[in-house]
C-alpha cells in the first residue's frame, strides 16, 4: 500500500517547510524536503547597490544569524577592496557573534528542541513542567542578545556595524559588566547541561561528510579555511570545490551537494572537526553529555549547540579580556572603493555560510552568490530520512511523524535563510 | 477570548527574515506576563500544536510575496478580531519589495537560473493593499518596546500609539549630533518616529526602515541631500529603500528629484 506522510509547515523551526515522505509497504520510495517561503530575491536586489550599504541590507536575509550574515558580508566586501580593520574592530565583530552564538543556540536547543525531549509541545508549556530551566533559558537568551545590543546596537539588524569598522564603540565599564554576567551565567549553563545530561537521545547513527572552517590556533568560528570531515581543505575562494548545488523543481531552495550527496553543516559538524580544539568548559560540557566525537548521531546537533555555547563563553572572555586592554578610542574612518572579487566564509550557529561579490570600481556590487547554511543541509536530511524511516517504519503514525519532525528540527533550520540556487557540482 | 477567558493571538509569518517573530521571542522579561494574560493558539514558529483560529488579534509579519499568500493572509483577516501588521515587509512591502520597481523576471533569472518561469514571485503591495489592517507597527525589524506597548494597548481597549513626527525629534531629544551637518545621508527628518532614533544614536545614518512620517515636508529632504551631494537616484533610492510601497504614494510621485 502507497501511503504519504505530508508533515506540512513544519514547526519550532524558523521559516516555512514541509516534509513530503513517500512510503509503499512500509518502504520508503520518496522524500522531498520542500521550501514554501517565497522568493525574495536577494542576489538579485543586491546588485548595484553601494558596498557601504551591501552588508546592512544582505544580513535582513535571517534575524536569527543576522549578525553572522553581516560579519561574513562585511568581510567580503572588505576583501573585494582590499580594507584592512584593526585588532579592536576584529575583537567587537567577534564578540558580536559570540552574543548570536549564545542566543541562537539557546533559543534552539532549550526553546525549540527541548520541547520534544520532554513531551511538551512548545516551550510555553514546557514552562509549566520545567519552570527554572525556562526561566535560565530567557536568562541565557537575554545575555546573548545584550552582548549582541553592546557591539552592534540592537540584537535582530545590528546598526553600528560598518565596512571599515564599527558607527560606534562600547566603553570599557559596559565590557567589565558584561564580562561579570557571562562568568555569572555559568553556573546556569551548567543548570541546562545537568537538565540535557539526563535526556534520552534518539537512538540514530548515519555518517556523512562533515563540513565547517577550520583554523591551526583556534576553533573556527569567524575566519578560516573550508574542509571536510574527509580532510579536504580549501581556502575560502575556492569554496565551490566543496559545496556543490542542486536546486530540485520541487522546491525554491536549492540544496547542498558534495561528491554527488548531501553533506551536514552546523555545531554538530564543527565539534567533528575540530575536537582538539574545544575550551575547557565545552570539553567538560562534552564530557558531562556523553558523546563521543565524531558523531555520526544528527541529533547530537542539539546538544553539540549547548557545548558550542559553553566553548563561546570562554571565548566571549578572552575576547572580552584582549577589548579591556585597548584603548576603545572611537576614530573616523574612511573608506575607498574599488573593484575586485570578495569571498568570505564564517560560521553562523546554524553551519556554514558563504557570501562572495563582485564589485566594480564605483563601488557598486555587480555579483552576489550566497549560501546560507540550511540550503546545504536539504539534502543531508533527506538522507537522513531515508536512514531514519526504517527503524520507526511500524511507530504509530502520531510518533513516525513526530521522529521525522525531531529528525528535521535537530538541523536548526533557518528556511527563509534558503532561498537560493546555483549550479550542480 | 479563549476558554480560559484570555483573549486568543494568533502570530503568523508570510515571506521574510522572521525578525519580527523573533523579537517577541527576545522580550524576555516580558514574554512569560504576556502569555498569562493572553492565550497563544497559533504560532507555527515556537509552538506544535495550532488551531485554526479564530482569533481576537492576528499579529501578520512578512511580505505578501507569491500568489497563495494573498488567500492565506484573507483567511487570517477573516478569523481575527483585529489584525496588526508587523515590520516593514509588511507595513510597506519591505526589501523584497524592491522588484516592483525592477524587471522580476530577469532578477528571477539571475537567481533562480534558466527555469526561473517556475518561480512565483508577484509584486509586493502592503498587508493593508489585501485586508483591512487595524494597526501598523513599521521597521525592519519591529520595534520590540512598541510591540509591548501595542499588546498593553489592545489589552485594555485603547488604540495602540505610534508618532505621526518624524525620527529628528526623538534625535533631537537625545542631543545627538545632527549626521545631515556631518554630510551623512540621513532619513531622519522625514521618517516615522517611534524607534528612539536607534540608528543615529549610534552614529548611523536613518536608512528609513519605518517608512515616512505623513506630517514631514519630504521634498525639504530631498533639497536637504542634494545639497551635501546625493544624487536625484540617490535621495529616490533612499526613499524606497525599505518601503518601496511609498513609490505608489500621490506624496512620492509629485516629488521633484
Amino acid at each position: 500500500m502507497t501511503e504519504s506522510i505530508d508533515i506540512k509547515h513544519i514547526a519550532r523551526v524558523e521559516g516555512h517547510g514541509s516534509l513530503y515522505v513517500t512510503t509503499k509497504d512500509k518502504e520508503l520510495v520518496d522524500v522531498k524536503m520542500a521550501v514554501d517561503e517565497g522568493a525574495r530575491l536577494f542576489e538579485a536586489f543586491l546588485r548595484g547597490r553601494e558596498y557601504t550599504e551591501v552588508p546592512e541590507m544582505a544580513c535582513r536575509i535571517c534575524a536569527i544569524c543576522s549578525a553572522s550574515h553581516r560579519v561574513a558580508s562585511t568581510k567580503a566586501v572588505e576583501k573585494a577592496m582590499g580594507i584592512k580593520v584593526d585588532q579592536q574592530v576584529v575583537d567587537l565583530r567577534r564578540l558580536l557573534v559570540w552574543g548570536e552564538y549564545i542566543e541562537s543556540h539557546i533559543l534552539h536547543a532549550l526553546y525549540l528542541a527541548l520541547p520534544d525531549y520532554v513531551g511538551h509541545e512548545s516551550v510555553i508549556s514546557a514552562a509549566a513542567d520545567f519552570p527554572e530551566v525556562v526561566k535560565i533559558a530567557l536568562k541565557l537568551k537575554k545575555l546573548g542578545n545584550d552582548m549582541q545590543i553592546l557591539t552592534g546596537g540592537r540584537e535582530v539588524h545590528q546598526v553600528s556595524t560598518a565596512v571599515g569598522g564599527f558607527t560606534s564603540y562600547p566603553t570599557h565599564q559596559t565590557l567589565d559588566e558584561i564580562k561579570e554576567r557571562i562568568n555569572e551565567a555559568r553556573a546556569d549553563l551548567q543548570k541546562c547541561l545537568d537538565v540535557w545530561a539526563t535526556l534520552e537521545e534518539p537512538d540514530f547513527e548515519r555518517k556523512t561528510t562533515y563540513v565547517s572552517i577550520k583554523r591551526d590556533d583556534e576553533y573556527a568560528l569567524v575566519d578560516g579555511d573550508l574542509i571536510t570531515s574527509e580532510g579536504h581543505r580549501v581556502p575560502v575562494e575556492k569554496y565551490k570545490e566543496i559545496i556543490g548545488e542542486d536546486q530540485p523543481a520541487y522546491s525554491f531552495a536549492k540544496s547542498g551537494v558534495h561528491d554527488g550527496h548531501g553533506f551536514f553543516v552546523g555545531a554538530l559538524p564543527r565539534l567533528n572537526n575540530n575536537t582538539d580544539q574545544l575550551s575547557p568548559f565545552a570539553k567538560k560540557a562534552l564530557s558531562q553529555l556523553g558523546i563521543k566525537l565524531p558523531s555520526y548521531n544528527t541529533f547530537h546537533n542539539n546538544a553539540a549547540q549547548l557545548i558550542e555555547t559553553a566553548q563561546v563563553f570562554d571565548m566571549a572572555i578572552d575576547t572580552i579580556d584582549a577589548l579591556l586592554k585597548s584603548d576603545l578610542e572611537w576614530h573616523e574612518f574612511e573608506t575607498v572603493p574599488k573593484a575586485g572579487f570578495g569571498t568570505h566564509i564564517t560560521e553562523a550557529p546554524r553551519g556554514s555560510l558563504v557570501h562572495s561579490y563582485e564589485f566594480g570600481d564605483d563601488g557598486l556590487l555587480k555579483k552576489a552568490d550566497i549560501i546560507a547554511p540550511t540550503t546545504m543541509n536539504y539534502l543531508n536530511m533527506e538522507e537522513d530520512v531515508r536512514a531514519l524511516y526504517p527503524s520507526i517504519a511500524d511507530l504509530p503514525r502520531p510518533e513516525l511523524e513526530l521522529m521525522l519532525n525531531r529528525l528535521i528540527r535537530a538541523y536548526d533550520p533557518c528556511i527563509s535563510c534558503s532561498c537560493h540556487v546555483a549550479e550542480v557540482k | 477570548m479563549g476558554n480560559n477567558g484570555k483573549p486568543t493571538v494568533g502570530i503568523f509569518g508570510f515571506t521574510g527574515c522572521a525578525g519580527c517573530q523573533l523579537n517577541i521571542l527576545n522580550l524576555e522579561d516580558h514574554l512569560l506576563d504576556i502569555i498569562s494574560l493572553v492565550d497563544i493558539t497559533s504560532w507555527v514558529m515556537a509552538k506544535a500544536e495550532n488551531d485554526d483560529g479564530p482569533w481576537d488579534v492576528a499579529f501578520v509579519e512578512g511580505s505578501i510575496a507569491k500568489s497563495t499568500d494573498i488567500e492565506r493572509l484573507k483567511k487570517i483577516r477573516e478569523k481575527s478580531g483585529v489584525l496588526v501588521a508587523i515590520g516593514a515587509c509588511a507595513t510597506h512591502g519591505g526589501l523584497p519589495a524592491l522588484r516592483n520597481l525592477a524587471d522580476t523576471d530577469e532578477w528571477k533569472k539571475e537567481v533562480y537560473g534558466d527555469d526561473y518561469e517556475r518561480i512565483d514571485a508577484i509584486d509586493i503591495k502592503p498587508v493593508s493593499h489585501y485586508v483591512k489592517v487595524d494597526y501598523s507597527l513599521p521597521g525592519c525589524p519591529m520595534d520590540k518596546a512598541e510591540f509591548v506597548e501595542a499588546v498593553k494597548a489592545l489589552l485594555i481597549g485603547k488604540t495602540p500609539y505610534i508618532p505621526q513626527y518624524s525620527v529628528c525629534g526623538e534625535c533631537k531629544a537625545k542631543e545627538n549630533v545632527c549626521l545631515l551637518k556631518e554630510g551623512k545621508f540621513c532619513m531622519g527628518p522625514v521618517v516615522q518616529a517611534g524607534c528612539d532614533a536607534l540608528c543615529p544614536t549610534y552614529g548611523a545614518a536613518c536608512e528609513g526602515c519605518r517608512g515616512p512620517a505623513p506630517e514631514a515636508n519630504w521634498a525639504a529632504e530631498v533639497e536637504i541631500l542634494k545639497k551635501i551631494g546625493a544624487t536625484s537616484e540617490d535621495v529616490k533610492r533612499k526613499f524606497l529603500k525599505y518601503c518601496p510601497s511609498v513609490a505608489d504614494m500621490e506624496e512620492f510621485k509629485e516629488l521633484e528629484f
